[in-house]
């Protein structure tokens, strides 16, 4: 016999591999669905399968917590069983010998803890406190609830007037949602299971970009009923045209020249080209609703004497200082100004500079690439912890370093260095990376001596904060600065005043907007005593089976990094016919196979 | 010298003892099951695991050394909570007919679940009902069983014969041989039995005592008698840890 051998991969090695690879597949598209118990004894079995069996805990002890787990869901449990998987699970946590142990019960320590409500419920009541929500995977995953299956049916079926349509029944945005939508659709979709999740945003942009025709709302009657919308930004268009389409009479006040908030304020052109999103919301203000431009809304006691309802989605539009010495020197701009400027079509001239960059998130990103484009000689992205840990789109960040910006990450800015009032630098502390804090990985600083980065220019994008004051003061309840008020986004203690957006939920996505301002147009309804249905009215093509078969997702491109950076045009190019018509066909129509077809698939109205 | 406190005592050692040891130089008992001085140093049975502050999680006594400065606790909550759970965990595991068990009043996994005050067993009982064959001359109940793993190691380390090792993985680990044993490896399987060394009671003789085995020529064959400490002198009967079987 040979002394040692060649290590070599096994059959069975390569195929515990690919199931590990499907497993991974499987639990990333599927947080919506289990039961937490169902889940946390599932769990456990799947560590249990890790253990070598050398240990107490791990070996017995995972078993044990499993049998009670199983106890907990066959209803033989009671009070004391909680506090004995607790104690249980405590125990793998502290005297497992190694990760394989201490992490399966660490994992199941916060699971019992997070859903102990649940746990209780199954104990109490014998029956999941949990409701089915995963109906359909993706229609779950969309804050706005579309009809996606419904809407990749008729891509399919070439009908893409149609598709819009029925997107418009939830989201009235399709265009700005084909072109910048975070898709949290596609985390949900179940065809990740099989090979890759469906190019939910890319069918939507195919959607709108080949429309045959376009087409009118149908109008409710004219119900005599006055809202005002203070802010026209997702949310507050959102809100608008759906109570105009319930044949309410909407005012649209908005502070700036233009309407789209962070849409034309805060997202570049060059990933929302402005024409377009003019068009869009051309053809929302189309129903009928009026817009004082130019107007910002002081005495909300005033506005509310004058309107029937008001909503307030004023957006987070105010920056975030970083309290840094030489912040007043000239040079030094925050994310949110630079970005308003480019949103009026100002293009200030960068050339021959050099930027830096403070921050990692998308916002950081944007200026980052705008900054490119208004020829800036160098940019450096300078963030405090790893590149990792930004919180920017990995696409983002990629396109970024693409059109030539510098990555300088684990560096924390400690001053702006200046003469004569001008800024000459960046003065940045080395960062080394630790453990959680708080959710996320936190830098300290490192043993290293600080260091300039000479530059012309700081674009500081930390984060946006909220004009609430002017509101709190008249007195809309707010909390660390934002518009506190409950899921139905009525203000408390203020009738007929309803708010949302970024305002209340602090910066987010454009499609968190949509559901907000849709929610308030639900609840407005109702408030001002009407029960308005928003219908489908759109007849779906039947459903065929397919089978299983295997086929990678298609992606969208991007023009080339050298020719891109020197314009502020759209950048990403949309599926062609071909790809569209695959990635249509990819869709596995969740709301016909599965649970779907339990409840008809869909929501057809609200 | 490393000079540390255990439960409030202050202790000073040599560089690379135990915890355990430390803490045994100044009477201070951490119990084990696993634990075979060279041989079994493998911490698995996390009985003897003790806190040590600034660490949130425990850590075994037996294989693990001191370092200066470091602050022990052998019976805190925390430990006596843990300690108890997995030794619940491993009677979950263990047929504790103790009744009609040879070694009842000589076993370790006894003496050490009566010291922490286990008087019922809150977790489902799974054994693992292996069968065995009865003709083979040496018995092996692996209902008995803790997976101390200390007879995998004797039969490695000791006798370096390599029949005796884990089967299965996960909750499902047990002691036993890949193939089925031929009945001629009796003999090898058998020279184990007077090293091995068990703080329950997996194996056994085919009954009888030393005059009928004999005379059956298997000898003495008591599995898992563990009279003969590892490094004893022979003849020398050592207590293991709580065993007090002797030839």
């Amino acid at each position: 016999m040979a002394r040692l051998h060649v290590m070599q991969r096994s059959e069975a090695q390569a195929v515990m591999d690919s199931l590990h690879e499907a497993l991974g597949r499987r639990l990333a598209v599927s947080s919506l669905a289990p039961c937490p118990v169902e889940f946390t004894a599932a769990y456990v079995n799947m560590c249990a399968t890790q253990s070598c069996g050398k240990c107490t805990p791990c070996r017995v002890g995972l078993r044990a917590l499993s049998d009670l787990l199983n106890d907990v869901l066959e209803n033989r449990a009671d009070e004391h069983t909680l506090d004995l998987i607790e104690r249980t699970a405590r125990t793998i946590y502290l005297s497992a010998d190694c990760a394989i142990g201490y992490e399966a019960g660490d994992m199941a320590l916060t699971a019992i803890r997070g859903f102990r409500d649940d746990f209780e419920h199954h104990v109490q009541k014998h029956a999941c406190g949990f409701t089915q929500s995963q109906l359909v995977p993706c229609v779950s995953g969309c804050p706005a609830g579309v009809d996606i299956p419904g809407y990749i049916s008729l891509v399919e079926a070439r009908r893409y007037t149609d598709a819009v349509r029925l997107i418009r029944k939830d989201n009235p945005l399709p265009l700005v949602c084909g072109y910048v939508c975070e898709h949290p659709c596609e985390m949900n979709c179940r065809r990740g299971m099989v090979d890759d999740p469906m190019n939910i945003r890319g069918l939507k942009r195919f959607a709108v970009d080949h429309m045959e025709t376009d087409y009118r709302p149908n109008m409710a009657e004219k119900t005599g009923k006055r809202v005002a919308v203070v802010g026209g930004g997702p949310a507050g268009l959102s809100c608008a045209y759906y109570l105009s389409v319930m044949g309410h009479d909407v005012t649209i006040y908005e502070a700036r020249h233009k309407l789209g908030g962070m849409l034309r304020y805060g997202i570049p052109n060059y990933r929302l080209p402005h024409e377009r999103l003019d068009a869009e919301i051309q053809w929302i203000l189309d129903c009928g609703i009026k817009v004082k431009r130019d107007t910002k809304v002081e005495d909300l006691a005033a506005l509310r004497r004058d309107y029937d309802a008001v909503y307030l989605a004023i957006g987070a539009h105010l920056d975030r200082k970083l309290g840094l010495p030489g912040e007043e020197s000239v040079g030094v701009l925050s994310a949110v100004e630079m970005l308003r400027a480019l949103g009026d079509e100002v293009r200030p001239d960068f050339s021959h500079e050099r930027v830096c960059v403070i921050g990692g998130g998308n916002v950081a990103m944007d200026v980052a690439r705008s900054a490119i484009r208004l020829g800036a000689k160098k940019v450096t992205i300078v963030y405090r912890r790893r590149v990792a840990d930004m919180t920017a789109q990995d696409e983002e960040i990629a396109g970024a370093k693409a059109e030539g910006c510098e990555l300088l990450e684990l560096h924390a800015p400690i001053a702006i260095e200046s003469q004569d009032g001008y800024v000459t630098g960046l003065r940045v502390q080395r960062q080394i990376i630790g453990g959680l804090s708080r959710g996320r990985f936190a830098p300290r600083e490192a043993d290293a001596p600080e260091e300039v980065i000479p530059c012309e220019r700081v674009v500081v994008a930390i984060g946006q904060a909220i004009e609430s004051g002017p509101f709190e003061e008249q007195g809309v309840p707010c909390r660390r600065g934002r518009i506190d008020v409950g899921e139905d986004s009525a203000v408390p203690g203020m009738e007929g005043v309803f708010s949302g957006g970024d305002c209340q939920s602090g910066p987010a996505t454009v499609i968190r907007a949509v559901n907000a301002g849709k929610v308030a147009a639900g609840n407005i309804d109702n408030y001002l005593g009407f029960n308005h249905q928003v219908t489908l009215d759109v007849e779906l093509p039947p459903v065929q089976f397919k089978g299983k078969t295997s086929c990678a997702r298609c992606e969208m491109t991007l023009r080339e990094a050298e020719d891109r950076k020197r314009d502020f045009d759209l950048i990403e190019n949309g599926l062609t016919d071909e790809e569209a018509h695959q990635e249509a066909s990819r869709c596995l129509r969740c709301d016909h196979f599965g649970f779907g077809a339990f409840r008809g698939g869909r929501i057809e109205q609200w | 010298m490393v000079t540390l406190t255990i439960d409030g005592k202050q202790v000073t050692v040599p560089e690379h003892t135990s915890i355990l040891d430390a803490a045994r130089s100044v009477n201070i008992n951490i119990p084990t099951l696993c634990f075979l001085r060279d041989i079994n140093e493998i911490g698995a049975c996390r009985a003897c695991v003790v806190e040590i502050e600034g660490i949130d999680q425990l850590v075994a006594a037996c294989n693990n050394t001191v370092l200066d400065g470091m602050v022990v606790r052998t019976n805190s909550p925390k430990v006596r909570m843990a300690r108890k759970a997995n030794v619940e965990f491993l009677l979950s595991q263990h047929d504790s007919e103790c009744t009609s068990c040879v070694r009842s009043g000589n076993c370790t996994l006894q003496t050490v679940a009566n010291d922490l005050g286990i008087t019922s067993l809150p977790y489902t009982k799974h054994l693992p009902h292996q069968p065995w064959n009865q003709d083979f001359p040496l018995i092996r109940n692996n209902d008995k069983c803790i997976n101390c793993l200390r007879c995998i190691q004797v039969c490695e380390k000791v006798q370096a014969e390599g029949i005796w090792d884990l089967t299965n993985r996960s909750s499902h680990t047990c002691v036993g041989v890949h193939h089925p044993l031929p009945h001629r490896s009796a003999p090898r399987a058998r020279r184990h039995r007077p090293r091995l060394r068990c703080p329950g009671r997996p194996g056994q003789d085919r009954g009888g005592t030393g005059g009928a085995r004999r005379a059956r020529g298997l000898g003495r064959a008591v599995w898992p008698s563990a009279r003969e400490g590892h490094g004893a002198a022979p003849g020398h009967r050592t207590q293991g840890y709580g065993l007090r079987l002797r030839v």
